[in-house]
């Protein structure tokens, strides 16, 4: 029955192309458009782990740019991914919290995107393995799209372009598994590094930055700031789940939720600094709202908890120190 | 006298190998097998299940149902002699629209006990679920039986309603079921190893074999006060979740 239906839209799909005039170069578009293609990857950044079963091509990441921004995701048709990740505000909100449906809110910060091809794990707690399987989070979240990825399919197979940008794209009908790769395929393509500090770092540009920010710098990745510890790399995260001493008790259990492990409570996944100046309020529920009160909690070393990393600890920067380091921060912001 | 021993060595090589072939040119003895089915009945108590009724526990406490459904997988079956014919690859989602799972043929036999748990291994939990065609058990369902926040399948899903008030004090909202009652029970740590042996399963050769076995959902709630103990997404409520999870073996008797 599928193969059946498979075999319809196909011949649907040639009478459609025949019945053009310009039949054979659209034939030729979409044979182009299937080719395997390679995500652009800036200088200084390494090609992404991609899975062999989502290689990107232009239809498939078309698709998921299209579902991406499409409310049809959502139980009543009134959020899209692009409703939390903005593309003008990098990817992400500029609130504490997410709106989903119904002005529902949730309990954590929405991450930007960009560059989010080289997470190991997905979530604040790493709670999700990979961005193909992420794309069920929100949609099975009450706070976020509350809607059944299933019902979804549905409404997919009935909409006038779908079912034909799936068979261009992976050859198959509206499914829960090409339209979680479409967005996926998407996200992957959100890479960038073209910041002032990626100007002065790649190309040798000495000055991309200036005196306060390179002071920053040598802050940042200096034992008095400490910084570089987990915020390291071309990313600025190692992606390790840390205690940061915000609470002495957590609403959020954060990595424990995971692992059921007492000694990762109030633990959350070490997030990318680039572009951090765009993505304010910070930290997992967004607590904090400039970088300004960020630097200053980490000058604090933060408040006591048993699982607190280590290396957090009181820094007595003095107030030039802090400015230079939020300068240096904004230097990692893309153009 | 070291020929000797390779002499030695090569004699016996040379007759466990004609042993063997002697063994392989044996034709294998033929075991009739028979299609057998379980035929699965959720009861509470000696009433079959029904999301219209209202149920009591052994502890007089009143709750409504409106979904059950858990994963049975990593079924065998045992003869008395201990020789355990293991049933592979079939895992089924036992819900209250379907009683019968075909296992398919099995060796015609007196089995004792039946095998199998309640959730999925490891391997199975973990695995990505867009990737099933949607006939396939673990794939997607609706309503979801999978957690995508701590990638893993919810083993066994029951959810209704409870009345957590005291009969002699609160007489407005007696009655009421007015609070929720759920436990999505889940995690590697929770799969249930479950045998039932209390009737042998006798399947004759050119008998189709159904064999009828009951889920007592009383028995869940075992240790359990529910005025207090009725919400578990396993995540966040270990302790309860444990104490249900540990009462699922005990639930299952053949009919």
């Amino acid at each position: 029955m599928q193969s059946y239906t498979k075999g319809i839209l196909l011949f649907l799909l040639c009478m459609t192309l025949l019945s053009c005039k310009k039949g054979d170069e659209e034939m030729a578009t979409i044979a182009d458009n299937n080719a395997i293609i390679s995500y652009t990857v800036p200088k200084g950044l390494l090609y992404p782990e991609v899975p062999v079963d989502n290689l990107p091509t232009k239809n498939r990441i078309e698709l998921g740019k299209m579902l991406f921004f499409d409310p049809i995701l959502s139980r009543d048709s009134s959020v899209s991914c692009s409703s939390c990740h903005l593309p003008d505000k990098f990817f992400a909100d500029n609130l504490i919290v997410s709106v989903g449906v119904d002005g529902r809110t949730g309990t954590r910060n929405a991450p930007s995107l960009i560059n989010v091809a080289y997470q190991p794990n997905m979530f604040w707690d790493g709670g999700n393995p990979n961005l193909e399987q992420q794309v069920l989070g929100p949609i099975d979240n009450h706070d976020e799209l509350d809607f059944d990825a299933n019902l979804i399919v549905e409404k997919l197979k009935k909409h006038t372009k779908y079912p034909l940008l799936f068979l261009k794209a992976y050859n198959t009908e509206p499914s829960v598994f090409a339209f979680t790769r479409a967005i996926a395929c998407y996200e992957r393509s959100l890479i960038q590094a073209n910041s002032r500090y990626d100007d002065y770092i790649q190309n040798g540009n000495k000055s991309a930055l200036t005196d306060s920010e390179l002071r920053g710098e040598t802050l940042f990745f200096s034992e008095e700031g400490e910084c570089f510890h987990c915020h390291q790399g071309a990313l600025f995260t190692d992606f390790s789940f840390r205690n940061n001493g915000l609470y002495e008790q957590y609403a959020d259990s954060g990595r424990a939720r995971i692992t059921q492990n007492l000694s990762d409570i109030g633990k959350f996944k070490v997030p990318t600094l680039r572009n951090v100046e765009m993505t304010a309020p910070y930290m997992h529920d967004g607590s904090l709202n400039t970088l300004e009160d960020v630097v200053n909690h980490y000058n604090s070393g933060g408040v006591a908890h048993p699982n607190k990393s280590p290396i957090i600890l009181r820094l007595n920067l003095s107030s030039e120190q802090k400015t230079d380091l939020v300068n240096f921060l904004k230097s990692l912001t893309d153009k | 006298m070291k020929n000797l021993y390779i002499i030695t060595i090569a004699i016996i090589a040379s007759v466990a190998v004609s042993a063997c072939k002697k063994n392989e040119s044996d034709p294998a003895p033929i075991i009739p097998t028979q299609t057998l089915v379980l035929r699965m009945t959720p009861k509470i108590g000696a009433d079959t299940l029904d999301f219209a009724s209202t149920h009591i526990t052994a502890n007089n406490e009143r709750y409504t149902l409106s979904s059950f459904r858990y994963y049975m997988s990593n079924i065998s079956l045992i003869k008395n002699d201990g020789t355990e014919e293991a049933l592979t690859g079939k895992v089924f989602l036992i819900n209250p629209n379907t009683s019968d799972y075909s296992l398919g043929n099995v060796p015609a036999g007196t089995y004792n006990t039946i095998k199998f748990s309640v959730g999925l291994n490891n391997e199975l939990n973990h695995g990505d679920p867009t990737k099933y065609p949607v006939s396939n058990p673990l794939a997607i369902q609706s309503p979801g039986i999978h957690w995508s926040w701590n990638s893993g399948y919810i083993f066994m899903m029951m959810e209704g309603t409870c009345d957590t008030t005291d009969t002699n004090v609160d007489v407005l909202t007696y009655g009421q079921y007015s609070h929720d009652l759920f436990y999505h029970i889940g995690t590697d740590a929770l799969l249930k190893d479950v045998q039932v042996s209390n009737a042998p399963i006798t399947i004759l050769p050119g008998v189709n074999k159904v064999v009828q076995i009951h889920s007592n959902i009383n028995q869940l709630f075992v240790g359990v006060d529910l005025k207090t103990e009725n919400r578990s997404h396993t995540m966040g409520s270990m302790p309860l979740a444990t104490k249900i999870a540990n009462n699922i073996p005990s639930m299952f008797t053949i009919e």
